[in-house]
């Protein structure tokens, strides 16, 4: 062979194989095996052995890599999205895809934790990877790595993580006036001596940060539901201006102990609601009575308003809403939250909040007659929240929930005009502004569920109706 | 004397025909409201007021026209500025249900009878509100059908 080494031998063959006992390939230079697909070596009996001295260099630069992974751009956590793995260094066939490893990080790459198991499918050159986010409420991104051997840092889709629930709709605040700037004219009590204002803009702010946060907390918040112990009078009309609301506001005042104004107060009432929110009613003004404020809940009450026309044009228009913001965020959450308390009196207000609040009047749906009137009459505030997301394909399921808020309690205004020659009304006036009875928050929640298609908007729902 | 009579009827019925689609503007001056108020993050005093519009206009520009004209002369722009935070009247499409309104809060039931809550019959607003940046200047805008114009800005940026 070392003798009459002087020519070239090419074999050029479609297929070539050599067969013998024992075969031996010597190379004073390099010996080169190149291979378009894959290099087998199988050593059947013993295994493949290099000698001891010899380096075994693996040369890396041949490694395939994942140049791209695309994902959504926020997922909701506890709920599972497809990533996918789109660019690689060089063409892959789909079976070599599903060697693809995935891995996900919560702080940006310092901790990478690998998957347990590969790519959940292949097609068309993409590897797909389904991933249910489990994130711990502090982590506010996951990222998503695909790799052959490592993981490359700059080779990631990261996703911003989602948690429910999710503020919605807040409007006003329970217990405050109108800007939410004090108590509310109709939570206020005491026995003639004015004092404002009754908290201060450092309580009010922190309260309103809360409330929007956390939701109401009957214990810490029990100042704005008069439920605080030893809370003082919160008064914010003066007995003169009370008693100057007419003759018969004195006379009551003057002939009647608390006993006797009650009296008149739960006459007035079995006029004005009957059936299980009758029994509602007298419940309210037992508490009333009971003088210890905080948060009025009374099922019957709860059903009846949320049956009421009004709740449920209320409910559809949320329901629109949040619609609205899913299909202009691209089928996701990303916009779905607002947590600005709003007074109903911003700029613009009227045009991005066409549902309004759920209102019960005299005047229409019946609401004098079935009770809701003269326990609620008008919502004062709400908070619209979202419990849950599911989305399946272009569908989604949701479930959100419902705060309505309202202040069983009077003001001036009201006693003002007409009704003060009532004396049902009278006396609950003067046991709220002159004998010192706390007025309480009403709260009525429940939850509601929808179905929408992420291309779906308000529009686009409202021609479907 | 028989034309002259087929005439002046004829002329009659139109001028009634004519006043029946006049747009009026019905100031619900019983609807006043003044009140403590924030404006980013501001607290100062807020006066609100509201007014029907009978036979409003479809038209945004016609209804421009209108809430301008009546703005006009209504305001003193310079005694708002000097008073308020924010300074708004409101106008609704007399309806049904708007009609209500003219009568202010007359009981009990009708003061929590809320105009807000017409958002169907709402057409649109003039508005001051105080800068955010600048304590003695404000933003005049106007909203017609769901869009915002600015008429005067004075804040310093």
């Amino acid at each position: 062979m070392g003798d009459n080494s002087t020519g070239n031998l090419v074999i050029v063959a479609k297929n070539y194989t050599e067969n013998g006992e024992k075969v031996r390939w010597n190379s004073v230079g390099e010996t080169a095996l190149q291979s378009g697909k894959r290099i087998n070596i199988r050593g059947k009996q013993d295994g493949v052995s290099f000698h001891k001295s010899d380096p075994v260099q693996l040369n890396a630069g041949t490694t395939i890599k994942v140049l791209k992974v695309e994902g959504p751009k926020s997922v909701v956590n506890g709920n599972t999205y497809e990533f996918k793995a789109t660019s690689f260094s060089e063409q892959v066939p789909d079976n070599q895809l599903r060697l693809v490893s995935w891995a996900f990080s919560f702080d940006g790459g310092k901790t990478i934790t690998p998957f347990k198991t590969g790519t959940t499918r292949v097609e068309k050159g993409i590897a797909y990877k389904s991933i249910t986010v489990d994130g711990n409420t502090i982590d506010k991104e996951v990222s998503v790595y695909a790799f052959f051997r490592k993981p490359d840092t700059k080779v990631v889709a990261t996703t911003k993580i989602i948690y429910l629930p999710l503020v919605v709709d807040v409007y006003r605040t329970p217990g405050l006036n109108e800007d939410g700037t004090d108590i509310a004219n109709d939570m206020a009590f005491g026995k003639g001596v004015a004092k404002r204002p009754v908290y201060t803009k450092g309580e009010v702010d922190a309260y309103k940060n809360s409330y929007v946060n956390d939701g109401f907390d009957a214990q810490k918040d029990a100042k704005f539901a008069n439920a605080a112990s030893g809370t003082t009078y919160s008064a914010i009309y003066n007995q003169q201006q009370i008693l100057d609301t007419g003759y018969l506001m004195q006379l009551s005042n003057a002939s009647s102990n608390d006993d006797d104004l009650f009296l008149d107060f739960r006459i007035m009432v079995e006029t004005m609601a009957r059936g299980d929110l009758n029994d509602n009613i007298k419940a309210m003004i037992n508490k009333f009575q009971k003088n210890e404020g905080g948060v009025y809940e009374n099922a019957k009450l709860t059903a009846a308003a949320q049956a009421n026309p009004s709740t449920q044009r209320f409910c559809t228009g949320i329901e629109d809403e949040m619609a609205e913001r899913i299909k202009k965020a691209g089928g996701e959450l990303i916009t779905m939250e607002d947590k600005k308390v709003y007074a109903g009196t911003e700029s613009g207000y009227k045009t991005s909040h066409p549902y309004g609040h759920p209102s019960y009047p005299y005047s229409r749906d019946y609401n004098l007659v079935k009770g809701l009137t003269i326990a609620v009459n008008d919502v004062w505030s709400y908070k619209v929240t979202l419990l849950s997301f599911k989305q399946t394909g272009d569908t989604y399921k949701a479930r959100y929930e419902v705060q309505l808020w309202d202040h069983f309690g009077l003001d001036l205004p009201d006693m003002e005009k007409f009704y003060s020659w009532g004396a049902g009304f009278r006396a609950w006036f003067l046991l709220q502004h002159l004998r010192g009875y706390k007025p309480f928050l009403t709260k009525m929640q429940f939850t509601k569920e929808f179905s929408g298609n992420i291309n779906e908007g308000a529009q686009e729902r409202k021609n479907k109706r | 004397m028989k034309y002259t009579f087929i005439l002046l009827l004829s002329a009659v019925l139109f001028a009634c025909t004519s006043t029946s689609t006049g747009v009026h503007v019905i100031y619900l001056d019983k609807l006043d409201h003044k009140a403590e108020v924030e404006v980013n993050g501001q607290y100062g005093p807020g006066y609100y007021r509201y007014a029907l519009i009978e036979n409003a206009p479809n038209s945004a520009d016609s209804l421009k026209q209108i809430i301008h004209q009546y703005c006009d002369s209504a305001v003193n722009k310079t005694d708002v500025e000097a008073h308020y935070i924010r300074y708004f009247i409101q106008f609704y499409r007399l309806s049904k249900n708007t009609k209500s309104y003219m009568k202010g809060k007359e009981d009990y039931w009708d003061i929590h009878n809320d105009i807000n809550q017409e958002l169907e019959d709402y057409k649109g607003e003039y508005r001051f509100e105080r800068c955010s940046t600048d304590s003695l200047h404000g933003v005049w805008t106007m909203e017609v059908n769901g869009k915002t114009d600015t008429l005067e800005n004075k804040c310093t940026q």
